[in-house]
């Protein structure tokens, strides 16, 4: 006889190991690390037991920046949809687009990291995100201040619409 | 941070395309490095999805009292043609072409380089090459003098485009003279920025009717007629490179009998479009050159009681959202391929009809030192 479905028991989680190019090991849920398209395309190739993905070019620092993301959007993702299911009304999208603009505020530097890891592990969204961050960043700047805001030496002065 | 130029480049495709191009341009007084990567055509690609739309609209008194940006009853303004249907920008650096209202074309465009004529102060036509993203323009003369004394009242075309081997941007002019004229059927006349002169260049045997160019795949294509044909029903593609006029093969329309075609470019292919009985049907040349890529893409429902309109509508451009922008006489209309409806298309802040639709990409090239931009045809 077939156990009735019980929502109360859930199956244990099963979990995945990344491991960051300074050699820490990250303990995260299954679907946490599927957000990512490169994981995700790996583990249907794998076989089940082998559950770790090293990360060459993700440093600790930004891979814990990462997997808070990923985590966030899994569990609202969920709480959406469980609110659009029981039709009661939620600002669940918008509280997350307030979540990520509080979370891609950080100085260029861990911007570039994030930008550079989204687009390593193919997290379309951060990826997003973090090419609008720095559009932002530079549109509506005066040279000066985008040579200040990147670090770059003021080498000459040019006519902006100097062709070539 | 890293320099930005190190970004993988498509990372930083996609951080430019986001940046209006004015924004783009001001990068280059970064530093050196910046400049040097920041070239025309670099910016160009980056911005190469992002055509506009442009008008000029006919001067409605009502109208002008609301708004600031008509010029003595002219208004030549851009909008992008997005989801979002609102005006976006209005250039003020156009033109000083106020105080004539009639007799106003937009030829077509080449890399953000608009063609237009007009009359200036009694009736002296100009030829205009005109850079809505910089405001950069420049006038020359439309022609320097009819050659043959028993000229009929010829007509005219323009189209702008540019010449790889030359390294330069040019304006072609096709007269075509009628058969009562002691004059040749057709002259072709091109004028290169970087010489300055207007030269005859051959003859052709095609008649030209005065309608816009459309610039596919390195070659200028016209409606045209056999210099004895009475009807318009070849397609004539001026060679760049080559500088050479041949025929484009068209598709084969079966026993339907055409009432008019005439062709543009649409979404960088070459658009072939024909009026027939109660549908307009709109082709696009898949692969350039090849008569078997001819692809049927819309057969339009003309609306009752307008069917024997010659040309009633013109395609213009797809919108993101793969609806079809078309120009019903004088207005625009789009037409929705998912439900096969023609409904007008309103644009916030803009008036209802225009005497003159094209749209032209976003550039940087400025139109003084335009001879600077070969890498980016090569």
């Amino acid at each position: 006889m077939k156990d009735s479905f019980n929502p109360s028991i859930e199956p244990p989680k099963k979990t995945v190991t990344l491991v960051s190019s300074d050699g820490y090991d990250f303990e995260v849920e299954e679907e946490v690390a599927l957000e990512s398209q490169v994981i995700k395309d790996g583990f249907e190739d794998k076989a089940v037991d082998d559950r770790e993905y090293l990360l060459f070019n993700v440093h600790s620092d930004t891979l814990e920046l990462i997997i808070k993301y990923c985590e966030k959007h899994v569990s609202s993702r969920k709480s959406i949809s469980a609110a659009a299911a029981s039709s009661s009304s939620s600002n669940g999208e918008e509280a997350l687009k307030e979540w990520d603009e509080h979370f891609i505020s950080v100085d260029t530097n861990t911007l570039y990291d994030i930008l550079m890891a989204a687009d390593y592990l193919n997290i379309k969204s951060l990826l997003d995100l973090a090419i609008q961050k720095v559009a932002d960043t530079i549109h509506g700047r005066s040279p000066e201040q985008i040579r200040k805001k990147f670090n770059i030496e003021n080498d000459s002065i040019i006519d902006p619409w100097a062709s070539e | 941070m890293d320099d930005l130029l190190n970004f993988p480049s498509d990372i930083l495709f996609d951080i430019l395309s986001r940046i209006p191009i004015k924004s783009i341009v001001i990068l280059r007084c970064v530093s050196k490095p910046w400049l040097d990567k920041l070239t025309d055509s670099f910016v160009m690609n980056c911005t190469k999805k992002r055509p506009k739309l442009l008008s000029r609209y006919i001067p409605d008194v009502s109208y002008q009292a609301r708004s600031k940006h008509i010029t003595e009853g002219f208004m030549v303004s851009s909008v992008d043609y997005g989801e979002s249907h609102k005006v976006v920008e209005v250039n003020s650096t156009m033109p000083d072409i106020h105080s004539y209202t009639g007799d106003f074309e937009a030829w077509n465009s080449c890399d953000g380089l608009l063609c237009l004529t007009y009359c200036k102060e009694f009736q002296r036509k100009v030829l205009c090459l005109w850079n809505p993203t910089t405001g950069d323009y420049m006038e020359f003369p439309t022609r320097d003098r009819c050659p043959y004394s028993l000229c009929c009242g010829h007509k005219t075309v323009f189209s702008v485009g540019f010449n790889p081997n030359v390294n330069s941007y040019f304006v072609i002019r096709i007269e075509t003279h009628s058969l009562t004229c002691d004059a040749p059927c057709s002259h072709v006349y091109i004028f290169y920025l970087a010489y300055g002169s207007w030269w005859h260049v051959q003859e052709i045997c095609y008649k030209i009717p005065p309608k816009q160019g459309a610039l596919v795949n390195g070659a200028l294509h016209w409606l045209g007629a056999s210099c004895t044909g009475t009807s318009y029903d070849l397609v004539i593609a001026f060679v760049i490179k080559g500088r050479k006029f041949q025929e484009v093969l068209l598709p084969y329309f079966g026993d339907m009998r055409t009432f008019s075609m005439d062709i543009t470019e649409l979404g960088g292919e070459l658009c072939l479009f024909c009026d027939f009985k109660s549908s307009v049907t709109l082709w696009l040349m898949k692969d350039y050159s090849v008569k078997e890529s001819w692809t049927k893409m819309f057969s339009i429902k003309k609306p009752i009681g307008e069917f024997h309109t010659r040309n009633l509508l013109i395609p213009l451009c797809f919108t993101t959202s793969g609806a079809l922008i078309l120009i019903k006489v004088r207005t625009l209309v789009l037409y929705d391929p998912k439900d096969g409806k023609l409904v007008s298309l309103k644009i916030e802040g803009i008036p209802g009809r225009s005497q003159a639709f094209t749209t032209y990409i976003e550039s940087p090239v400025r139109i003084k030192s335009s001879s600077q931009i070969f890498d980016y045809y090569t």
